[in-house]
């Protein structure tokens, strides 16, 4: 016993279901589609939102700023405020293979699925380590890159556990022996 | 008193309750344990909004961070002690603590709101089970039902969360940072979410602004549309009559669904028992079982290792460590959207178990993925990827490079 009007009822909800899942997946599509004209933030090939912190050093805020000589104690957190955004960075010096020593920021978030990660390492930055699902994070040190790893210099590549992506950075400059963030990929 | 009884009476004739307390219930469905459920469902969510008033009044959200001292924080809530003289914790936090340690009968009150909870997720899986099983959908305006089921069964779980999240403890603001980057993985094919999130919440990582719009989804946007959803569930099932007794003889199966008696006094009376049972077991739960304030967490402190999430959604969380995430970020979509469609599937045959079962066993299955994912959750320390899911290689120019210009330092 086949009931048509019933049929057609489960058709319209299901209908209505996907044409609004659809939608509510377009709008985003659409809009990035016309980025420019409704000024949507476009998402990079890598899937990083870009958020300027400061232009330059010289106009940045003194509570963005981390001291150089507490930065050689070790990593620094800090919770970057910026407009309606909080971003959680963590500061280090990552010393590279031919015994430079680097300032670095990262965005302490795990690419995976986002949590809060864990410093790895004494002194030096040298990795982060995300306690949710088990994924471990380590800096290329080595200023020629990383190939057998497939990671630039300085890059925070997925050294194992079920994230795809390297970690986000933050682009940073020492002025007066202080480390400014510029920008912030999210 | 004759007065009261004759405003009593006009009342029901007046707003024509008469009908509605006589309308006739089969008496296989008072009987039958199978079609319970849904009534247990449907009655936490009443005790949940009625704790969750008062809850409301008390609470106050935010992320401001102060300092306890540790001796403050109850041991049972600590399940991973520091060392350390003074705790961060957040406003929101701190709102919890108050109600449930230094208000009178807030512990009560709490204890009784959680309680309730985990008891309607619970009865909505058995209740979708039972239903599955029966295969309600198949009788006239089934579909239209369980296709409502599935989406209050889906706001439920979402409400769960959300309820989860406001006390802002360490398992919280891990669950709302997951939420909040959890759909980013649209991202790498080019649909902005993280953009969408951050133009909508303001932040992808907790700030007062986003307690305070989840503090609202929680306590007013999604009850509203589950209050809105169950309304016309209970429409549907007045109007509509319940699903078809589960035998083969249509004869025996006519004769069932034609044996009536009135809402008043049989079914009326077993929902009295059901409500007042109810309530005691949940308050013998919050004697015998109260469940820990986990403890408090700020940004920057260290994550401790082998935090789990609770159980309504573990078995998301063993599946999402187990198998790459391209694919197992969409494994709750996949249930939902496969539960919606179950209707225009299962379209043949009557709803007898011997007629059915393959679609029961569809359905143990369906729970058996679900109970599975929990159990082990529970149970193991899920190595890294046990399935053959290998990870999907990372495309080289989809891999975020170190985006300064090095240069070193000294």
């Amino acid at each position: 016993m086949i009931d048509e009007n019933r049929r057609n009822t489960i058709k319209i909800f299901l209908g209505a279901t996907a044409a609004l899942g659809a939608g509510m997946l377009a709008t985003p599509l659409v809009g990035s589609l016309v980025a420019e004209r409704a000024g949507y933030i476009q998402p990079q090939r890598t899937g990083a939102i870009p958020i300027e912190v400061c232009k330059s050093p010289d106009n940045c805020p003194e509570e963005y700023a981390v001291p150089l000589e507490e930065l050689k104690n070790g990593p620094v957190f800090k919770l970057l405020k910026v407009n309606t955004m909080a971003i959680p960075a963590v500061f280090g010096i990552v010393r590279a293979t031919d015994g430079k020593e680097y300032p670095v920021a990262y965005v302490s978030i795990c690419t995976h699925f986002g949590c809060p990660l864990n410093v790895s390492g004494g002194k030096y930055l040298t990795g982060f380590h995300c306690p949710c699902h088990g994924s471990s994070f380590i800096v290329c040190n080595n200023p020629d890159g990383c190939p057998d790893k497939k990671a630039a210099f300085l890059e925070m590549y997925v050294s194992s556990g079920p994230a795809v992506r390297s970690l986000r950075a933050v682009k940073v400059e020492v002025k007066n022996g202080k480390v400014y963030p510029l920008v912030a990929y999210v | 008193m004759r007065w009261l009884v004759r405003l009593w009476e006009l009342i029901l004739e007046r707003f024509h309750l008469k009908e509605f307390l006589e309308h006739p219930v089969p008496r296989y469905s008072n009987i039958n344990p199978l079609y319970w459920f849904g009534d247990v469902a449907a009655v936490s969510f009443f005790l949940l909004a009625l704790t969750g008033f008062f809850l409301a009044l008390l609470y106050t959200p935010g992320m401001a961070v102060k300092e306890v001292p540790t001796s403050a924080l109850m041991p049972w809530d600590v399940l991973h002690p520091k060392k350390t003289e003074t705790v961060q914790a957040t406003q929101s936090y701190l709102s919890v603590y108050t109600i449930t340690y230094l208000t009178p009968f807030g512990f009560i009150l709490r204890q009784f709101h959680l309680w309730a909870a985990y008891m309607m997720i619970m009865a909505a899986f058995v209740h979708f089970f039972a239903k599955f099983v029966l295969g309600s959908y198949k009788r006239k305006g089934g579909g239209a039902l369980w296709f409502l089921g599935v989406l209050l069964g889906f706001l439920t779980v979402n409400q769960a969360v959300l309820g989860y999240i406001l006390p802002l403890h360490l398992d919280g603001i891990l669950a709302l940072l997951i939420g909040l980057n959890l759909f980013r993985y649209f991202d790498y094919i080019g649909i902005p979410v993280g953009g969408l999130i951050i133009a909508l919440l303001g932040s992808n990582y907790p700030t007062d602004a986003v307690i305070k719009m989840i503090y609202v989804a929680h306590i007013l946007v999604v009850p509203a549309i589950i209050l809105i959803l169950l309304g016309l569930k209970i429409q549907g099932i007045l109007y509509g009559g319940v699903s078809p007794p589960p035998v083969r003889d249509q004869e025996l199966a006519k004769k069932m669904v034609d044996d009536k008696e009135p809402f008043y006094p049989h079914r009326f009376a077993l929902m009295t028992g059901q409500v007042f049972l109810q309530i005691s077991l949940l308050l013998l739960l919050v004697a015998f079982f109260p469940q820990p304030l986990l403890e408090p967490w700020a940004p920057g402190e260290i994550v401790p290792a082998g935090v789990r999430p609770p159980w309504p959604v573990m078995w998301y969380y063993t599946y999402v460590k187990m198998i790459d995430p391209f694919i197992s970020v969409g494994i709750p979509i996949i249930m939902v959207l496969f539960a919606l469609v179950v209707p225009l599937l299962d379209r043949r045959g009557g709803s007898s178990i011997s007629e059915r079962w393959l679609w029961i066993l569809i359905a143990i299955i369906y729970m058996a993925i679900i109970g599975y994912g929990s159990v082990l959750g529970f149970i193991i320390e899920i190595p890294k990827q046990i399935t053959p899911f290998t990870r999907i290689a990372v495309p080289p120019d989809s891999a975020v490079p170190y985006i300064g210009t090095p240069s070193p330092i000294g």
